[in-house]
């Protein structure tokens, strides 16, 4: 009755805001919005910055819930579903703006698909360095929100590093604009940064501008193989000593590369560890980088191997794409590079060790550990990966990291009753109670 | 007030804590706590304190806050937008005191410190091991680190490397109830919202900063500094967008007119040529090998704009004597005239051709003759206003003109501050660049950490925006 309630009501005030915003409640369509088997009543589909206003403030006097979409590739993260009254669908402004080439600034609708701005930004030798996992999908305003990245983030940073300004639909549809076109601002407060990571939960993201930068001009993809860990690391604390600069350098271990695959068009050892390097740039830079990283492979007594353009590129999107296997707890445990090596350490003494996948970016102290299980009934097998995370949640804290749920299956998130508590948490809930009093935007699922 | 005790008595129970040596409260020594580096604006404080530990920090602030008594942080006071200054009356709280590098962690790239570390320790501790903290504003020599992150400080190298929020990992602050609160961390992001990065920038408004975990970036292999000179500021404008178009990303890039050149030969011996209108500064960093490729690019580049002469740096002594001359550019303006005013507008790139012609007009109108040295590759222009205090009306004349073209930067779509942050000084500009919506929001968002709005009032905001709930 509440909920047929609530349904009415949301109407009502649509009608009442006169909006052209779009929405239905046709089951097989609402049913495409479905998160963690829970379905949205309608789902609204504005196609402007106004309509978003019109359907926010709508859902504002309706006390509606509502959970904002973009590509739908990470709209599974959070907590379990507490209410879902509506799905806001941004992906209906996908247009470009404004792009200036020479002030190294696009900007842009939140729909818009960041394969899509590279294809128009590679004309003029230029890109957005984020590629996150599923990039054909991921729209410019879920990255944002999500604040995702893949493995150019270790050269180029995050998008709070080159997000120059946007504009967000607060929870009672105002429209706010933070930051600007220009490449430095100052004035006021950053909230960028705030949208940025927030999951939908102070405001739905409309507009981003970003700048751009120049395309590598030739790239390279190189792995090293290591019997243990302790020399992978010694070797990584050195790379990153020289001026080698690589634009990455991420270590897999053998789980990772047998469960993906990602070694089979290149013919190597089966050994504990690989660390796959990445470099980027003018073509006699990469050639001296090649030669140096072949000499310092040499002194730690193992191989540098180039690979081919081909299976770089395939290499390179397997990294971009890992998401853990179809049946694993995947957590992103962050810390400090030697911190990051005691967790990588500590993950060899868990007992499945062999079911374990980790792919680390050493240089930002960020693993991605996959703990596999073989039978979601058992409930034998769900206590022993939900006590391997626990102790994993641990193991972080005593090292001055985090870890989080990034990719699991639903009943592992009904099991596990506790997370790390966030430092300031309680000035965050402050601030999610001012932007969101109602408490209507993706509810009880962030903070 | 909270309380209904004279303020004397509470800046006696502060002494109890801090020690009579940490407070300052003699008219006569308060006079150097007045201003910050933005001549012509002062306001004194009731008294200075001078806490050592965020402890004392704390104590301070809890009976401020029970007081009612509005409070101000202050590091060095180098800050341009009287951020420091108790507008409207109240308690400034120098941190310069504490001023410790705590820890330093090479392998992780991070060093923990006390805000009133000068920014350039942070460097001078780390180069040995190869390492640098990157932001370097102009007066990195000066400025304490505490107040680079309460206006997110920016400085020449900001083009490739970022601002100060980009390079601050972690925090501890005092809120302004007196609780002392850490956020963010040692590793690279912590999860929930980037209160680190809306701390970063506040300008004192949310939290006092106790401490600051900075990343800490490898030192490059090696620079090329060039020095490139144009008879034409249309030319030399046009260039940095050209640049850019070529696929350079400068580590710096810094323009210096006429005017300065004339000055900074004066004050500091440095050869410029003094019949041409504007020099570029053009840093690249980075790896040796590939240097000699872009470095022809830019050569090349330069061409293309009818530079009249394109040099190197042959030595650091010479790198270093230009970036000298850049960052103490202002310290001759005493060569032009015994007082200036400054402005930190934004522009895009694009339009630096543009802004540079209107600022000249406005200094024909004005009869002022403008100086530019400026962070061009950022867009982040600095006319320097010269005046002269004792002509009657010339400084009201110098703040209009800067008015002026801070309205011409917004209206070519820029912002009124690329760095300085807005204070008391561009409050009332606000309006320019945010709508009603905009300033409730970010107003809303202060509540988070300063409800009671005594920790630096009257700041960033225009007073007469009235808050919607």
């Amino acid at each position: 009755m509440l909920i047929v309630n609530a349904m009415k009501s949301l109407l009502t005030y649509l009608i009442e805001e006169k909006t052209e915003c779009a929405f239905t409640q046709e089951s097989e369509l609402v049913q495409s919005y479905a998160i963690n088997g829970v379905n949205p009543d309608y789902v609204l589909m504005p196609k402007t910055v106004q309509e978003i206003s019109e359907a926010l403030r709508a859902a504002s006097k309706a006390r509606t819930s509502i959970i904002p979409w973009g590509g739908g590739t990470r709209i599974h993260f959070g907590g379990n579903i507490i209410s879902y009254n509506a799905a806001l669908d941004v992906t209906h402004l996908h247009s470009i703006l404004e792009y200036a080439p020479a002030e190294l600034m696009i900007r842009v609708e939140a729909g818009a698909g960041i394969g899509v701005l590279n294809d128009v930004l590679r004309k003029n030798n230029q890109f957005i360095p984020l590629n996150p996992p599923f990039i054909e999908k991921a729209t410019i305003g879920g990255i944002l929100a999500s604040n995702s990245w893949g493995y150019l983030r270790e050269a180029y940073g995050t998008a709070k590093d080159f997000t120059l300004g946007l504009k967000f639909v607060c929870a009672d549809g105002r429209v706010i604009q933070t930051g600007g076109i220009v490449a430095k601002n100052v004035a006021g407060y950053d909230i960028t940064k705030l949208l940025i990571g927030s999951w939908g939960t102070l405001g739905v993201i409309s507009e981003v501008a970003l700048r751009v930068y120049p395309l590598p001009e030739v790239q390279s993809t190189g792995i090293i193989q290591f019997k243990n860990l302790s020399t992978c690391t010694e070797f990584l604390f050195e790379l990153y000593n020289t001026h080698y600069s690589p634009s990455f350098a991420i270590v897999i271990n053998k789980a990772f590369a047998q469960g993906t695959f990602i070694l089979n068009n290149v013919s190597i050892n089966d050994v504990p560890y690989y660390c796959i390097v990445g470099l980027d740039g003018l073509s006699e830079t990469v050639q001296w980088q090649e030669t140096s990283i072949t000499n310092l492979s040499q002194k730690y007594s193992t191989e540098w191997m180039l690979i081919s353009e081909q299976a770089g590129r395939m290499v390179r999107a397997i990294l971009q794409n890992y998401q853990g296997t179809n049946k694993s707890v995947l957590c992103k445990v962050v810390s400090t590079r030697t911190g990051t090596i005691n967790i990588l350490d500590y993950v060899n003494t868990l007992q499945r060790e062999s079911l374990i996948e980790t792919l680390t970016f050493f240089d930002n102290g960020v693993s991605l550990i996959a703990i596999s299980y073989l039978d979601e009934k058992s409930e034998i097998e769900k206590k022993v990966v939900l006590d391997m995370v626990m102790q994993l949640q641990h193991y972080s804290k005593l090292n001055e990291g985090y870890c989080i749920l990034d990719s699991v299956p639903v009943w592992f998130k009904t099991k596990l009753l506790m997370r790390q508590q966030y430092p300031g948490e309680h000035i965050m809930k402050r601030i999610k109670n001012l932007f969101d009093p109602l408490t209507i935007l993706n509810p009880g699922r962030y903070i | 007030m909270a309380d209904s005790l004279p303020i004397h008595q509470y800046i006696h129970q502060i002494k109890q804590i801090i020690g009579d040596d940490g407070v300052i409260d003699d008219p006569v020594e308060l006079l150097s706590y007045e201003s910050d580096a933005l001549q012509g604006v002062r306001s004194e404080p009731y008294a200075v304190i001078f806490p050592r530990t965020t402890e004392e920090v704390s104590a301070v602030v809890k009976i401020l806050h029970k007081a009612g008594i509005p409070f101000v942080p202050r590091g060095a006071g180098t800050g341009l937008s009287c951020g420091c200054l108790p507008i409207g009356g109240g308690v400034v709280i120098s941190l310069i005191r504490m001023n410790r590098i705590l820890e330093i962690d090479v392998k992780n790239r991070y060093a923990v410190v006390e805000p009133g570390v000068i920014n350039q320790w942070i460097t001078d501790a780390v180069k040995s091991a190869g390492l640098c903290f990157a932001p370097d504003p102009s007066s990195g020599n000066a400025s304490t680190i505490g107040g680079n992150v309460a206006e997110n400080a920016g400085g020449p190298h900001t083009l490739k490397y970022g601002v100060t929020s980009n390079h601050i990992l972690g925090l501890e602050m005092v809120l302004p109830d007196g609780e002392i609160v850490a956020i963010g961390g040692k590793t690279s992001e912590t999860p929930g919202y980037d209160l680190v990065g809306i701390v970063t920038g506040s300008e004192g408004t949310f939290a006092i900063i106790t401490k600051i975990i900075v990343k800490l970036v490898r030192l490059p292999e090696t620079y090329v500094t060039f020095c490139a000179v144009f008879d034409s500021i249309d030319d030399a404008a046009r260039s940095i967008t050209g640049l850019f178009s070529a696929g350079i990303m400068p580590a710096g890039l810094e323009m210096i007119d006429r005017v300065f050149m004339k000055a900074l030969n004066q004050a500091f011996d440095m050869h410029f040529p003094e019949d041409a209108d504007a020099l570029l500064i053009i840093e690249l960093d980075g790896q040796l090998s590939g240097m000699e490729t872009l470095k022809q690019r830019v050569i090349d580049a330069a061409h293309t704009y009818n530079v009249r002469s394109i040099e190197t740096a042959v030595s650091d002594e010479e790198r270093t004597r230009l970036w000298k001359a850049r960052k103490l550019a202002f310290g001759a303006v005493g060569r032009i005239s015994p007082c200036y005013f400054t402005q930190d507008g934004v522009v895009p790139r694009t339009k630096l051709p543009e802004i540079m012609r209107i600022i000249y007009d406005i200094g024909k109108k004005y009869n002022i003759s403008i100086a530019m040295s400026f962070h061009a590759g950022d867009g982040n222009i600095h006319p320097c206003i010269p005046y002269d205090d004792r002509v009657p009306g010339a400084m009201e004349n110098a703040i209009k003109a800067g008015t002026e073209i801070l309205k011409a930067c917004v209206d070519l779509g820029g912002s009124i501050s690329g760095e300085h942050g807005i204070g008391a000084e561009k409050n009332n500009f606000m309006i320019w660049i945010y709508t009603d919506d905009d300033l409730a929001c970010m107003m809303n968002l202060k509540k988070a950490f300063n409800p009671d709005g005594l920790l630096n009032p009257h700041k960033i905001f225009p007073e007469t925006v009235q808050l919607k709930i």
